[in-house]
């Protein structure tokens, strides 16, 4: 391969590698911070813990939109101008610079109106995604191959999954607030079980679609 | 169509996962266990999260060496084939049980004496393998590309970092112990923190290696 052909696929097998590696420590972690056998501040610390590791996969999850567009580019699947690849880098750039900021500013009500703007981009992003990989099958446009098609339409079910985790995990979150604030019922204990039940279910969901797309970006199957 | 070939490198790939990315869990929860201001029952939670993921870099790396072969064969660039491949994956089987039940018995004259076997066939490892390295740099035999080569010495440097890490991170448990004894007095921290700052550089030295070798597999450049 060329330099900068090998450098981009590189980058991005190493974003695959991160979200789906790190994904281990955040799972098994969360298992911790759901025991309520632990007392409440350390169940605390282990979800500031959990929340940590978990910044691993968002970013790369970020990334993976610049850099997936930038592999099809070089490889020449891709119909539409290069400044959509400058356009798409500066997204990343500042979408990350969003989730991270989500993650490390303590404010609730400062970050409550960019998390839902970041969940409405999500789904804007969502969708968008499945829309231009049914106009790749339809068309060859803007994506000429098909498994590339594929695996964009792969990574919107990855965002979709994503949301779902954040709906799945609304009664945890609320149940976490009230065992920290007002001590540990079996009911409220229920409630953070069942939540993160759901939640583990998208998940996993993520974890096949990933491998699922790291496979037919290896297999790059005709058809 | 789907050539075996390609279900190996997605094999690789994926053990690369679990190696590089799982590992930074294990890293960033070892910073975890000398926060002081992580209480004891947290600190014992996040052991255990660091001993369980850390399982997944330790199969996965056995695992690379015979998948890294297979991989080479199929491009033709190793002597290594049919019957010898197969000797090959079963001494692998066999490092693997070693290993695994080194530390499964981790504590008993068993698993020090697993430990031992181990030891020392990481120690012949990476004689052979830095042999063969320079032996196919010179000769272009056994490796017949100078990449894969390179590649070969990269994993000796690996298993090197590997032993740093070993013989550095032996201090943590017995350090561990003491500091859930005796509490958290300025000896204990300062005992639990030698162990978690001297792997540093080792574990740094280690991604290096990887993150290099997954370039080199990509790009796969005549040097």
């Amino acid at each position: 391969m060329e330099f900068w052909e090998s450098l981009i696929v590189w980058v991005h097998l190493l974003l695959f590698v991160y979200w789906l590696g790190g994904d281990i420590g955040v799972f098994y972690t969360s298992f911790f911070r759901n025991n309520p056998k632990y007392d409440v501040e350390t169940r605390t610390l282990l979800s500031r813990i959990t929340g940590d590791i978990d910044m691993a996969p968002r970013t790369t999850m970020v990334l993976m939109v610049p850099t997936g567009f930038s592999v099809a580019a070089i490889h020449g699947y891709l119909t539409i101008s290069s400044m959509w690849l400058i356009a798409f880098w500066i997204f990343g750039a500042v979408w990350l610079v969003l989730v991270w900021w989500l993650h490390l500013e303590k404010d609730a009500a400062k970050k409550a109106p960019w998390a839902k703007f970041d969940l409405r981009l999500r789904w804007v992003l969502m969708i968008t995604f499945v829309a231009l990989a049914i106009s790749s099958f339809i068309n060859n446009e803007p994506i000429t191959q098909n498994f590339v098609a594929l695996k964009l339409l792969i990574f919107a079910g990855t965002i979709g999954c994503g949301i779902g985790i954040r709906v799945a995990a609304k009664p945890y979150i609320a149940a976490f607030a009230q065992i920290k604030a007002e001590g540990s019922t079996p009911e409220r204990e229920a409630i953070l079980q069942a939540s993160a039940k759901a939640a583990r279910n998208w998940v996993k969901g993520i974890w096949v679609l990933v491998a699922l797309a790291a496979f037919i970006g290896t297999w790059k199957p005709g058809f | 169509m789907l050539d075996s070939q390609t279900l190996w490198i997605m094999v690789h790939v994926v053990l690369l996962v679990y190696w590089l990315g799982a590992d930074i869990s294990v890293f960033y929860s070892s910073f975890q266990l000398i926060k002081t201001e992580n209480s004891p029952e947290t600190r014992a939670a996040v052991a255990k999260v660091l001993g369980f993921v850390n399982a997944f870099p330790g199969i996965a790396s056995i695992l690379m060496l015979p998948v890294g072969l297979m991989l080479a064969n199929g491009k033709g660039l190793s002597p290594i084939s049919g019957g010898w491949l197969a000797i090959v994956w079963l001494l692998a089987g066999v490092w693997l049980l070693i290993s695994v039940s080194a530390a499964s018995q981790r504590g008993t004259p068993l698993g020090k004496t697993y430990s031992n076997i181990d030891l020392w066939i990481r120690i012949v490892l990476i004689a052979v393998l830095t042999i063969a390295a320079i032996v196919s740099f010179s000769s272009g035999e056994p490796f017949a590309s100078n990449w894969l080569a390179l590649k070969v010495l990269l994993f000796a440097f690996v298993l090197v970092c590997g032993l740093g890490i070993r013989f550095t991170f032996a201090g943590l448990g017995p350090a561990f112990g003491r500091f859930m004894a005796e509490g958290s007095t300025p000896e204990t921290e300062a005992a639990l923190r030698v162990p978690v700052i001297r792997v540093k550089p080792w574990v740094l030295a280690l991604w290096a290696g990887l993150v290099v070798m997954s370039l080199l597999g990509i790009a796969q450049p005549s040097l």
